[in-house]
């Protein structure tokens, strides 16, 4: 777990880098995309039990010792949600900078042609 | 329960719509009255259930019963909450009213989501839930800012966004922090358990947690690039958004005030008395009346933060309430005050030279810097 720890936090990194050194919208956009991907992945290796199985739960005898097989459910649920909310804001995101484009002719915030 | 509410906003403001088009004035007021009840009856039967929900496999439920007293303090927030946001609105409607030309159908819309998104913030008792409701309260501000068509409302929005992304990632760092360690994020669970309040790392969980909430709420030290973001809107939007924002996340802060520990509270009120003193020290020097309007809802907002800790910290849970209500109210009336002559508002000009590129940068190196700043002194403090 340890492992996924460091590969998401490295991934948090590199996207706050990214967000804080570039200029041009579309890398901004692919670094804001990392940096939440890297939250995610955080999230989901809270819910990461060694040895367990996903909880799809479809017979009886796993439902009736569905504590001891599955890992946690809610991690999963939570970074679904945050999944959907990330895409929402980058499809915002596009838009905005799709809009930028076209009135400025760059994708380098604050440079016009 | 959430995602019914939005369904049926969107169904029935799908069904409005094209009405908005014929009778403006009057479909407003409808639909706001319409979905405003609608929202609250559905939330208010769906929040025993969504306050109540505990992840599996928790077995501490002994807990539960200190968690009654906690209840009520929410509650009677909840209750005093629920009243300001519903003045502020008859406001809004009011105040819309003599600018209607200057509110687009888009802002209307955009207004229904919002809605749910203040009164899912309010009534929820869940972190994880809160979080979704300030993302669709956030993310709907957008769409009531961006009314203006223009060049510096475009980098604005663009800017908005990038921080509150970063801010929202930031916010569900600090939940996933507390579920790891206690496996709940329910607020009568967790206030009600001294042994979750003062574990170190409920202190950072709630640090990152504030400082999303305050970097949300336009609170971030000398909040320079927060300013050009109302700017850009038109006259009614500006007066809710310059009015809401502080309102619904000042009530945040007082529900989470049991996580606030004593530095982090020092910090926030040295943050906000900051805020006071350079947003007044603007106000005063402007001549044009739109730019003393912003820098006065900024001066306002900071007003509530301070007031609202300082009086959760007596524990006095109903003079919260009055003290929100009564200064929402007294910054309605100075923001008509300061409003400009009736109609539209004149376009804003595309002056691209005055947004440099560096300020999104600027502004996510600063936020970066304020968390670790927040977090190193609740590190010195223990």
């Amino acid at each position: 777990m340890i492992t996924i720890d460091l590969v998401a936090i490295a991934l948090m990194i590199i996207g706050l880098w990214g967000m804080m050194t570039q200029k041009n919208l579309i890398k901004l956009v692919i670094a804001f995309n990392i940096f939440d991907t890297g939250v995610n992945l955080l999230i989901v290796s809270v819910g990461y039990i060694k040895d367990r199985m996903a909880p799809v739960l479809d017979s009886k005898d796993l439902r009736r010792q569905a504590e001891e097989l599955i890992v946690d459910p809610v991690p999963s649920a939570m970074v679904l949600t945050s999944i959907v909310i990330g895409v929402a804001i980058t499809a915002l995101m596009l838009v905005f900078t799709v809009k930028y484009y076209r009135r400025t002719g760059s994708l380098i915030l604050g440079e016009e042609r | 329960m959430p995602l019914s509410v939005v369904f049926v906003t969107l169904t029935i403001a799908g069904l409005i719509m094209p009405l908005i088009k014929q009778r403006p004035a009057m479909m407003l007021n409808l639909t706001m009255a319409m979905h405003f009840l609608l929202g609250l009856l559905l939330i208010l039967i769906g929040s025993g259930w969504i306050g109540t929900w505990r992840p599996p496999w928790y077995e501490n439920t002994a807990s539960l019963g200190s968690g009654v007293s906690i209840s009520l303090m929410l509650g009677t927030t909840e209750f005093w909450a629920i009243l300001a946001v519903i003045s502020m609105i008859i406001l809004f409607i009011l105040s819309a009213y003599r600018h209607l030309r200057s509110v687009s159908h888009i802002s209307l819309l955009m207004l229904h989501f919002n809605l749910v998104g203040i009164l899912g913030i309010i009534l929820t008792r869940d972190i994880f839930n809160l979080y979704i409701f300030i993302e669709i309260f956030t993310l709907t501000l957008i769409g009531m800012i961006k009314a203006e068509d223009s060049h510096r409302s475009t980098v604005q929005t663009l800017i908005f966004l990038f921080v509150n992304g970063l801010a929202s990632a930031i916010f569900l760092l600090g939940t996933v922090l507390i579920y790891r360690n206690f496996g709940v994020l329910n607020f009568d669970v967790i206030l009600s358990d001294p042994s979750i309040l003062n574990h170190r790392d409920t202190a950072y969980a709630s640090v990152l947690i504030l400082s999303a909430v305050l970097v949300k709420m336009m609170q971030f030290p000398l909040n320079f690039w927060a300013k050009p973001i109302l700017k850009t809107g038109s006259y009614p939007a500006r007066t809710y958004i310059g009015v809401i924002v502080p309102l619904v996340f000042t009530y945040e802060l007082i529900k989470l005030s049991a996580l606030i520990h004593g530095t982090v509270m020092v910090f926030i009120l040295i943050t906000a008395l900051i805020n006071i003193i350079y947003s007044a020290l603007r106000m005063i020097r402007c001549q044009d009346g739109r730019q003393a309007f912003i820098w006065l809802c900024f001066c306002l907002a900071s007003l509530y933060v301070m007031g609202a800790l300082i009086l959760t910290r007596h524990q006095v849970f109903g003079w919260i309430g009055i003290f929100v209500l009564l200064t929402s109210l007294v910054q309605f009336i100075l923001l008509r005050k300061t409003s400009l002559p009736d109609g539209p508002d004149p376009p804003v000009s595309d002056d691209a030279t005055a947004l440099p590129g560096a300020d999104l940068n600027t502004a996510i190196m600063l936020m970066i810097a304020y968390v670790t700043l927040f977090l190193a002194a609740v590190a010195i403090a223990r």
